[in-house]
């Protein structure tokens, strides 16, 4: 598996290569009740864009999302992560893949019983080995790393609350810098502002653009409002039944698209 | 799903019997659509063919299995008659109505009647029975060593009652089948009018003689069992003398040395060492025991069933019976009482605490897998924050039960106030007999409420 990948890589041109970040060859997923979520998906997505995903329910958005870092199981075709093959990574090699593919939910998924500083040490997770890492005593550097994220969105005077006193927004918020803390090169965010007022989603939003320009990170956004996926993407993706029937920049969506993808 | 008859009513009320709607594929065209129980497709999911199917679903050999059986489940046309046979079996009948709940509950209520009548005829012994009942066994006092032997007339009734059942079961399934299909068929309300009358519909008011008959079987069973209020009447002093100090107490019980309170406070450590340890076990167990988390690997799923089972098997001994055991071959004292409560309440919040963890919110143990913990960062992030207070509140209440197990045990010689009790029966002391019982209702019902009142407020 490991070598054939090296090979792969090898035939490919070194700067396309370089350029492309995330590569998606016909993926599809069928969960053991016979749904059909995904149908031979095929992208390349390069390093640094701001994509969002469109489509109704059930389109294969969080699917499609949620194979990358492979809390899905995609049931045929490939991932190709900065050239190496992630499919059927396991054991310490997939959280090394997790460790590099941040994640932010739809319901935040913060820890609600724990403070809001441990939530993003929770970031730090990925980076600990070894007997200590089991010991919830987090190194000066983590706290230190875990206390800059949490005053890059302006919410670390928040650090010793209990993180379920926060509001929804301020959670969401939480959850972004547990995924800074993690220092990652993309950042996977499943629908991240459904559950939000419209003004703070576009709070959220704003920040997610920030940090994609600021720290270079890849970001791709499932959003269900069209018109905020224009708004922020440099490029959307749009989702039917599974298939992925839309793919270019936020100026082609026209009328006839949204047809086709909401309809 | 409804009753054949209600979907009937239903559509006889009706003002017009044009049908309307759209048809599903197994009905055939023209038949009146009264119900939809037809499994919808997911909206999600795409039109593809079966092969393809297959091809991606290679690991899923469940999936498939699940995909026949949904199949097979769809509304039919039955044969009346082969569902009624198949219930000379009962339950069988239903298995072939596709009814698996009605099935599974059926057989449970004729394997127990089968057990019932099976034991009876066992018991059955006229020659005997006619010796014990001579005028000189007449006395009551001998009811004490009756061995429990059947009367013809109660023999014969049982029996009665079970053939009644019987026959009720299989017309009933007849009747359902017919409706069924008639339901699938129909084409005009004259069909469905067809379906009224007749002596299969006169079959149903039999219904209320079969509930009438089960009570009346019920009243053989607690004649069988000798259960006898008279009996209790006559002995009322009795009771009254053992436990007469419970309202007249001997104080001075209490503190004379191995009284009463150096007995009570035996069972309360006995509970407490018991509960602690058995909650060490628990928490290890408790991860094995939880299907949310060790579902999702083959190895882990295996570990996991026979955790359950073992779990299973632990909880089904009762604790009287391991302090027995223990008392056995440890010897006497409050040292084999701990070892059975240990072993008890180990069982007990295990159950109770990998049912809190199953109701665990998933999304927090994804989180932490998405930054990349391992699967012991996913307990101790993951899990453990969210389970703590149910932890305690399963803890609290393993307490109490404990308490109670704890003041029994002594009865066959493992320490605690159950030690007292013994040894006041067997020295005639009742006075005393009635104190402790006193203070162990004083005691545990305190136990019960400060323990209620602390789970109320932690979950």
């Amino acid at each position: 598996m490991e070598t054939s990948n090296r090979a792969d890589s090898a035939r490919g041109n070194a700067a396309e290569l370089d350029k492309v970040h995330i590569r998606v060859r016909n993926l599809s997923k069928v969960y053991p009740n016979g749904t059909h979520a995904m149908d031979s998906v095929n992208v390349d997505i390069q390093r640094g864009e701001f994509v969002a995903i469109i489509g109704s329910s059930g389109a294969g958005k969080s699917t499609f999302i949620r194979s990358i870092n492979r809390l899905v199981q995609p049931s045929r075709g490939e991932i190709v992560i900065n050239g190496i093959n992630t499919t059927q990574a396991r054991g310490s090699e997939l959280r090394r893949l997790r460790l590099d593919v941040a994640m932010i939910f739809q319901q935040f998924n913060l820890i609600k019983r724990l403070t809001v500083l441990r939530n993003v040490l929770v970031g730090r997770l990925g980076y600990k080995t070894g007997l200590e890492s089991l010991y919830p005593i987090f190194s000066k550097t983590d706290v230190e790393l875990a206390l800059n994220s949490l005053d890059r969105l302006g919410i670390v005077e928040k650090a010793y609350l209990r993180a379920d006193s926060l509001s929804g927004g301020q959670q969401q918020r939480v959850a972004i810098a547990r995924t800074l803390a993690q220092q990652p090169g993309i950042l996977l965010a499943d629908e991240p502002v459904a559950s939000l007022d419209p003004e703070i989603a576009l709070v959220v939003l704003d920040i997610l653009k920030r940090i994609n320009r600021e720290d270079k990170i890849t970001t791709i956004v499932n959003l269900h409002q069209l018109d905020m996926a224009k708004d922020y993407a440099d490029r959307i993706l749009g989702f039917k039944g599974g298939r992925l029937i839309f793919d270019g920049p936020p100026s082609e969506v026209d009328r006839e698209i949204y047809e086709r993808v909401y309809k | 799903m409804a009753h054949p008859v209600k979907w009937i009513e239903k559509y006889m009320n009706e003002s017009t019997n044009k049908p309307s709607g759209d048809w599903s594929d197994n009905e055939r065209p023209g038949a009146v659509k009264l119900d939809t129980p037809v499994v919808e497709p997911s909206p999600t999911s795409l039109p593809s063919d079966s092969a393809a199917d297959a091809a991606l679903m290679g690991t899923g050999r469940m999936a498939r299995l699940r995909h026949a059986m949904r199949k097979a489940a769809k509304p039919r046309r039955r044969s009346p008659q082969v569902a009624m046979l198949l219930q000379i079996i009962p339950g069988a009948g239903y298995i072939y109505m596709w009814r698996s709940g009605k099935a599974l509950l059926t057989m449970l209520l004729f394997f127990l009647a089968y057990v019932i009548l099976g034991l009876r005829f066992l018991q059955y012994n006229p020659t005997e029975l006619a010796k014990r009942q001579t005028p000189i066994n007449d006395n009551p006092e001998f009811d004490v060593f009756n061995l429990g032997l059947a009367t013809t007339e109660s023999l014969l009734l049982l029996g009665a009652i079970f053939l009644f059942l019987w026959a009720n079961l299989m017309a009933r399934t007849y009747r359902e089948v017919q409706l069924a299909n008639l339901n699938l068929e129909a084409t005009s309300k004259e069909d469905l009018r067809k379906a009224q009358g007749g002596w299969l519909t006169t079959l149903l008011y039999f219904n209320y003689l079969a509930a009438a008959v089960i009570i009346f079987g019920c009243f053989q069973l607690i004649k069988d069992t000798e259960f006898d209020i008279g009996r209790l009447i006559s002995k009322f002093n009795n009771i009254a003398k053992y436990v007469g100090g419970l309202f007249n107490p001997v104080w001075g019980a209490l503190w004379e040395p191995k009284g009463i309170m150096f007995r009570m406070r035996e069972t309360l450590e006995i509970s407490i060492v018991g509960t602690l340890i058995g909650a060490l076990f628990a928490v290890v167990l408790s991860l094995l025991a939880a299907r949310n988390l060790m579902g999702r690997n083959p190895v882990t799923n295996v570990l996991y069933f026979v955790v359950r089972v073992i779990l299973s098997v632990i909880r089904a001994v009762p604790t009287l019976f391991l302090a027995i055991i223990f008392v056995v071959s440890v010897g006497v004292g409050p040292f084999p009482a701990i070892l059975a409560l240990i072993i008890f309440s180990a069982g007990l919040m295990t159950k109770l605490f990998s049912e809190s963890i199953e109701a665990i919110d998933w999304g927090q143990v994804e989180a932490v897998q998405a930054s990349g913990g391992s699967a012991a960062h996913v307990v101790i992030f993951g899990v453990i924050p969210q389970v703590v207070p149910y932890y305690i509140s399963g803890m609290l209440y393993s307490w109490e039960v404990n308490v109670h197990s704890a003041s029994v045990l002594g009865l066959v010689g493992a320490g605690g106030i159950g030690d007292y009790v013994r040894d006041a029966i067997e020295s005639y002391k009742y006075a005393q007999l009635g104190t402790a019982l006193l203070v162990v209702i004083v005691i545990t019902v305190a136990i019960d409420f400060t323990s209620a009142y602390i789970r109320s407020r932690i979950v």
